[in-house]
């Protein structure tokens, strides 16, 4: 019936499917998180899944791409409670139903959440990512601290204070970064991969304060995670407290109970450090000493084949004494604070000046006189430095008083065993023309002339005739009995 | 760009003095340097030992905040509030 049909309006199916779309859009312009139960979850060929989100009864189709279902953190199956990122309400004109687009999935409620922390944990393993091999020391002593941690919150108001207490001549580079709530894995990973930009730091400390286990989610996020893995830089992770372990913890190169914990395990305290100078001191100390120790050696080498060694002695003396006192000063340097180990130095050394001659006297009262223009120090660094300068200066000290009393016994020996004082005896020294000593009459010609040396004055002579001896007639007693013990 | 330098450039580091004071350590254990020179390591040792435990003592802290700016550039500027 033509004219009935005009009479009515209508639409064509595939105008009233683009109406349908387009009120779709306008009812739902935003994304929003859908909450439901996954049934029939199933992957086809190219990676989309499809399934359908129940709740009672009632139930919507669904579709989640390829890409955006491998980059969910668990697999959905049926019965899972979920949260659904819906994009899209779509109708789907070729099978006439309804069709949710979802972008994401996330596991919904506490049961669902560890279900799907553990299967994360289990695949990041799996990837070798938490390996005891791939952990980077930590350095003994960072010169740059990055931190990545929460703006004006208490958890880096600690790490500061930590840091300051323990060894404060450190630069600390904070990169703030929000620790807790949506965008706060993406943020955190952002700060560590910057924090590497930059590049100075030597350490990285990710840390949080306490808080619940949803709190301490971002930690446990794959994004999270893989920054830290991929960091140059050593990250030591202190998040929540003692009991909480996130993923972050297991992927960090070192973890430890709490931000505080990171930032002492980060720098030493400076009582170690001093103590670590305290052992170069000693081994200074000891290397010299041990130098001096080989000096004195080689000093008593010197003997009677020296030609006036009584002069040598005197110079190595003067250097030593030169030596002993540069090196008091240096150590008084040390300490210049301490007053009255300076006075009673300065009193020592006065009583000592009565004994010395006017020119050490004076060198001996400038050096004071530098000793006491130094000003006071702090009194940790004193005491110690006081005990280590004392310490030094008493064996340098005595060091080189043995050295001096050893170098004046040695001074009589050299005397006694002088050429001149064996002339003395009665004994003459007799030499040829070129002056080479006569030790066998064998060598020697009639009428060949030669100097003779007593201990006071010379003589020229003229060989009469010569007695080849063997050694059994030499007449002197010492060589015969030298002779004897040698045979 | 981000700086690299850092502001302690006035005086050498703790462990570059640390590292120095090793080598003079090492140098003068080993016994064989002259008498005036091992005198003279020793006089450098005692020196850079005061230089460090100096900055031991320290107690002034250099913070920093590394922040994006409106351009997304990395930026190292003074902390002002966290201190």
């Amino acid at each position: 019936m033509p004219p009935r049909q005009q009479s009515r309006r209508s639409v064509g199916v595939k105008r009233f499917v683009a109406h349908l779309k387009t009120g779709l859009a306008e009812l739902f312009p935003r994304r929003f998180w859908l909450e439901g139960e996954v049934s029939g979850f199933k992957v086809v060929r190219n990676g989309h899944a499809f399934f359908t989100l129940k709740e009672g009864g009632e139930q919507v189709e669904a579709v989640i791409w390829g890409t955006a279902r491998q980059k969910l953190a668990f697999t959905p199956e049926d019965g899972s409670q979920v949260l659904a990122l819906v994009r899209q309400v779509d109708f789907y004109g070729p099978h006439g139903r309804l069709r949710l687009q979802v972008d994401d999935m996330e596991p919904h409620g506490v049961g669902a959440l560890q279900k799907a922390l553990e299967e994360r944990r289990a695949r990041l393993e799996a990837e070798g990512l938490f390996s005891p091999e791939r952990k980077r020391p930590i350095p003994a002593l960072p010169r740059v601290i990055g931190i990545a941690t929460a703006p004006k919150s208490a958890a880096l108001k600690d790490i500061l204070e930590i840091l300051q207490q323990r060894f404060a001549d450190r630069r600390m580079l904070i990169r703030p970064c929000r620790v807790q709530g949506q965008g706060a894995a993406e943020d955190i990973a952002a700060a560590l991969d910057d924090l590497n930009r930059n590049g100075t730091p030597d350490v990285i400390l990710l840390g949080r304060g306490g808080g619940s286990m949803e709190d301490l989610w971002c930690f446990n996020e794959e994004a999270v995670v893989r920054a830290i893995a991929r960091s140059r830089i050593p990250v030591i992770a202190g998040i929540g407290h003692e009991i909480d372990t996130t993923l972050a913890d297991h992927v960090a190169d070192l973890r430890v109970a709490t931000p505080t914990a990171a930032a002492q395990r980060c720098v030493p305290d400076r009582r170690e450090v001093a103590s670590q100078l305290t052992a170069f001191e000693q081994r200074l100390r000891s290397g010299f000493e041990k130098r001096l120790e080989i000096a004195r050696a080689r000093l008593k080498l010197c003997d009677a084949a020296l030609s006036d060694p009584r002069e040598i002695v005197t110079e190595r003396r003067l250097r030593l004494d030169a030596m002993g006192s540069r090196a008091r000063q240096a150590l008084v340097s040390l300490t210049p604070g301490h007053r009255n180990r300076i006075d009673s130095l300065a009193s020592r050394a006065r009583q000592a000046l009565m004994s010395l001659t006017p020119h050490r006297r004076s060198r001996l009262e400038r050096n004071i006189g530098r000793l006491r223009a130094h000003p006071p120090r702090t009194d940790l660094q004193e005491k110690i430095l006081r005990e280590l300068a004392g310490r030094l200066e008493t064996s340098m000290s005595a060091n080189l008083d043995r050295a001096r009393a050893q170098l004046a016994a040695r001074t009589a020996q050299v005397d006694a065993l002088s050429p001149l004082a064996v002339l003395g005896r009665g004994f003459a020294v007799p030499r040829r023309e070129d002056g080479t000593i006569i030790r066998d009459a064998e060598t020697l010609a009639p009428g060949q002339r030669l100097g003779i040396r007593f201990a006071r004055g010379a003589a020229r002579v003229e060989v009469l005739e010569v007695e080849p001896g063997t050694d059994a007639n030499v007449t002197d007693p010492l060589a015969r009995r030298g002779r004897g013990e040698e045979s | 760009m981000a700086r690299k330098e850092t502001p302690s450039e006035e005086s050498p580091a703790f462990e570059d003095g640390m590292k120095s004071l090793e080598g003079i350590v090492a140098r003068l254990e080993q016994g064989n340097l002259p008498l005036e020179e091992s005198l003279d390591a020793f006089e450098q040792g005692i020196s850079l030992l005061r230089g460090l435990h100096d900055k031991l003592e320290e107690v002034e802290r250099r913070v920093e905040v590394l922040v994006r700016d409106a351009d997304g550039v990395l930026r190292v500027r003074d902390d002002d509030a966290s201190s």
